[in-house]
């Protein structure tokens, strides 16, 4: 195991974050004209939200990346993202107007299925070698994207709500969403801490895992069901909001090492930490108009991302 | 070429007149018969020449740049899954031009391709200086982290912009559109360009399939060789892209479906690239055309919905080895 | 023409001196054999000598002339080289790989000569592959697909031809294959040839010159009567091998007992 540099400090100077996050998102901005209400019910849901959704997302890379056995795997990059938008959007054209959050989620839920299936399919042991992976990842991102994009251009009155919504927006979060991540969140959480000894030896590959009794397949699609329903969840809420679940759980193993029951907390708190503060500055950049907080993370994530491939 | 080329050219060839007939006969308005359509054409007067006709010719254009274009870059890379899209080149074409677009207005505006150029030329730099001499994996993962970043960018100035940013969308989609002949001149000296210097370069290039060690025993001068695929393949790429969008996938799937057809040598497989690629592209179009009218779906939602699974299957049959 | 290696330094990185100093002069219309321990800097030789790698200082000469005064397609019509490990993509014929050895000889646009196809046919004859032609190069056994290999190089028309590790890869039926066919195309042609080795007994049953090298640097060089005697080997492999004389005097057989 890699020395653990610095495992307190970060989870404090995560913690940090999160609270200064929190302080902006409660107190700052132009007062408004009914500051309760503001208060209650706009900015600690969004608040909330904003924690939460970055906890989600930073466990469900890390997820994706142990069943994939890819650094890589990200569910923006293995189209998980992209397949929940499309079904979404699919369910605004035919639906019309804003259906409940519930069958967002549903369809979200039902989108992010079909890409965790292929997902499944091609971690298989020796079936796609990483970066094949990643590749055929991509063009399934590429394939949902384009058809969410088409499926919006068809549907032009609503074009840049959907627009601002399919790159990830925080605004407009109430508490039924809260709960609603809160409610995935923390059974996926516990599964996952609870389960973890059992899938750190899927690291070691299939037929290592074999011998030592534990079941390969049945243990991915495990993990890749929680990361799925995570996913689901963000997207649903926030529409899809990339790059998180590749920094986070790297950022994570860097300072804790490679063990997933130490990295877990650390996850959590990054993961909050990155996008409550994204969402902080979204608004707060080119105020009045709005970021949509899935390019910031991208401005930041991207880049990382090269990082990451340079040393590949 | 050997016999069997000729036949299976002379048959995409003749797909092609066939969707070119079908293109120009039916739209949204009435369908006309082949004699009307001549008609049309020769006196320089309505549906068919003022709409149709120039579509027609920039879709097919389209897709012999971005075919031909994602058919030098996998030779150049030697990866089969190397395309302009995937890569990042044309997202930085589609940035230059979104940014040419909301800070000059009007998209006919004539150095919009040199723009796009300009824009992809870049990305295409720097994933070169970053990812030269990296593993054929660490090169593509290069571009798309570029792509991600572009794409990024775009979507910030699209949705900071909204209103001017209307026309920068739509067009952004990959779609034809509302392209008439103002585009097919914009399109026509670069399409001039890719395929003169992709016959140029096809000979030279082919022994790069054997490996750049291979390839530089047999006298071949990489240093010179391959910046002249990059330029083709960027140029390529830029102008399809500052013309119609990111219409993905036909610089992906079209070469592999072209070195099916054509044998590895680039002498003929560039030909039947772009052949196969506008083959594609029109097809998309007058497809979204037509099938409800007066809704008009568009061209690159077809090629994503047709190309994707098509590439799926070449992937789970093994047949993109890396 | 000869082929000389003057006062090589190469490093790969800075500080780590790969080659220091090497001299050696190839004998003309032989076969040399270079062998040494692993890391001791043959295949970098070779890639040196074919200008494949730029040397630090010093420099290979060809007839006296220095190797960078040759253009690309002239160096290619000089000397052929067969890279260790070659992989020929999925679809390619024999008869294709083949014709790529053409290369350095055909104009821009590529025009197939009539020269060209006596060539590429005298090619697949000395390689005994004429039947196979049409066959597509992976689904070749490993012994053919060397000589498939060798058959390009051939058609390169060289006067020098490069080998890295030609036998490495192979059962010992294809290795005798392979090195039987030098043996043929050295006697028939004249050819030069190099080969980088690692069994001792390739290079003393089937090289006229031998080379070793050690750390960089050449040990000593002779033909294999010279060089593989007890002392010898002990002191290049590192290893005490017993030395039984082969069908002539001036090709023993080398058997390695065990470690120092």
């Amino acid at each position: 195991m890699r020395a653990a540099a610095g495992y307190r400090p970060s989870l404090v100077s995560a913690a940090a974050l999160v609270l200064l996050a929190g302080y902006f998102t409660l107190y700052g901005g132009p007062p408004s004209a009914d500051p309760q209400y503001s208060f209650y019910q706009v900015r600690l849901p969004r608040f909330l939200s904003a924690v939460l959704i970055g906890a989600a997302l930073g466990l469900a890379g890390t997820l994706l990346q142990l069943a994939t056995r890819n650094p890589l795997s990200e569910p923006e990059l293995l189209g998980v993202n992209q397949s929940a938008v499309f079904c979404v959007v699919l369910l605004l054209l035919l639906g019309g107007g804003s259906p409940h959050p519930a069958f967002m989620l549903l369809a979200a839920l039902l989108g992010g299925a079909v890409s965790g299936l292929a997902i499944l399919l091609m971690s298989a042991s020796g079936a796609f070698p990483r970066e094949r992976l990643i590749l055929a990842g991509l063009t399934m991102s590429f394939f949902f994207g384009s058809a969410s994009s088409g499926l919006l251009l068809l549907n032009e009155t609503n074009l840049f709500e959907l627009l601002h919504w399919t790159a990830g927006k925080l605004s407009g979060a109430t508490w039924l969403d809260t709960v609603l991540v809160g409610g995935c969140l923390l059974p996926a959480g516990v599964v996952s801490f609870l389960r973890a000894g059992q899938w750190n030896v899927l690291l070691l590959g299939d037929d290592q895992a074999r011998g030592l009794g534990i079941d390969p397949v049945a243990r991915r699609v495990e993990i890749v069901s929680l990361a799925v329903l995570l996913c689901a969840v963000c997207v649903a809420v926030a529409g899809p909001i990339g790059f998180v679940g590749i920094i986070v759980p790297h950022l994570a193993s860097f300072m804790a090492g490679l063990d997933y029951r130490r990295r877990l907390p650390l996850i959590l708190l990054m993961g909050a930490a990155l996008v409550s503060v994204s969402d902080v500055l979204a608004r707060t950049l080119l105020h009045p108009a709005e970021i949509p907080v899935g390019v910031l993370t991208a401005l930041v994530g991207a880049p990382y991302f090269l990082y990451r491939a340079q040393r590949l | 070429m050997k016999r069997q080329f000729v036949f299976r050219f002379v048959g995409v060839l003749s797909l092609l007149a066939l969707t070119l007939v079908l293109s120009l006969s039916f739209g949204a308005t009435d369908a006309l018969s082949p004699g009307a359509v001549v008609d049309q054409i020769l006196t320089g007067q309505g549906v068919v020449y003022l709409f149709r006709l120039p579509r027609a010719l920039t879709a097919m254009m389209v897709g012999l740049c971005f075919a031909i274009s994602g058919l030098l870059l996998q030779s150049l890379t030697r990866n089969p899954l190397a395309s302009p899209d995937l890569l990042g080149v044309t997202a930085g074409g589609g940035l230059a031009t979104v940014i040419a677009i909301l800070v000059g207005g009007a998209l006919a505006g004539s150095y919009i391709t040199w723009i796009a150029f300009l824009g992809a030329s870049v990305v295409a730099a720097i994933i070169w200086v970053l990812g030269r001499g990296a593993s054929a994996q660490r090169f593509i993962l290069t571009g798309v982290a570029l792509s991600a970043l572009a794409h990024a960018v775009i979507t910030l100035l699209l949705v900071t912009y909204a209103p001017s940013a209307a026309e920068a969308m739509i067009w952004l989609k990959g779609s034809l559109f509302g392209r008439g002949w103002v585009h097919v001149k914009l399109l026509l000296p670069w399409v001039g360009f890719v395929c003169l210097g992709g016959v140029a370069v096809a000979y030279q290039a082919n022994p790069l399939i054997l490996g750049p060690t291979v390839a530089t025993t047999l006298g071949i001068r990489l240093s010179v060789l391959r910046p002249c695929l990059w330029l083709l393949s960027v140029a390529g790429a830029a102008a399809a892209v500052a013309v119609s969008g990111t219409i993905g996938f036909v610089g992906l799937i079209v070469p592999h479906v072209a070195r099916r057809l054509a044998g590895p040598d680039l002498r003929v497989s560039i030909p039947f690239s772009g052949l196969l690629g506008a083959f594609f592209v029109l097809l998309a179009d007058t497809v979204g055309r037509v099938l409800s009218p007066p809704l008009e779906i568009p061209a690159g939602l077809i090629c994503a919905f047709l190309g994707a699974p098509y590439f799926g299957y070449l992937l789970v049959k093994g047949k993109t080895d890396i | 023409m000869s082929l000389e290696a003057r006062d090589l330094w190469f490093s790969y990185r800075p500080g780590v001196p790969i080659l220091q100093g090497l001299s050696v002069l190839v004998p003309q219309g032989k076969i040399t054999a270079l062998i040494g321990r692993n890391g001791c800097g043959k295949s970098t030789l070779l890639k040196l000598m074919n200008r494949l790698l730029e040397p630090d200082s010093g420099g290979v000469f060809v007839a006296g002339r220095d190797l960078r005064t040759f253009g690309t397609k002239e160096l290619a019509q000089t000397m052929a080289h067969l890279t260790q490990s070659p992989t020929a993509p999925a679809g390619l014929t024999v008869k294709e790989l083949v014709e790529f050895g053409r290369h350095p000889y055909r104009g821009f646009l590529g025009r197939a000569t009539a020269r060209d196809r006596e060539v590429v046919e005298w090619a697949l004859e000395q390689t005994a592959l004429v039947e196979l032609a049409e066959r597509e190069v992976e689904t070749l056994s490993g012994g053919q697909r060397q000589r498939a290999w060798i058959a390009m190089a051939l058609a390169q028309d060289t006067e020098y031809l490069l080998l890295d590790e030609p036998t490495t890869y192979l059962d010992i039926a294809h290795q005798l294959e392979v090195l039987e066919l030098l043996g043929q195309l050295n006697e028939s042609s004249g050819k030069t040839i190099i080969m980088v080795v690692h069994d001792p007994n390739h290079a003393s049953q089937y090289a006229h010159h031998v080379v070793c090298l050690a750390e960089g640097k050449l040990l000593r060089e002779g033909t294999p009567a010279e060089i593989f005697t007890n002392a010898h080997v002990e002191e290049l492999f590192g290893v005490i091998p017993q030395i039984f004389p082969g069908s002539s005097p001036e090709k023993p057989w080398c058997v390695p007992l065990r470690t120092r």
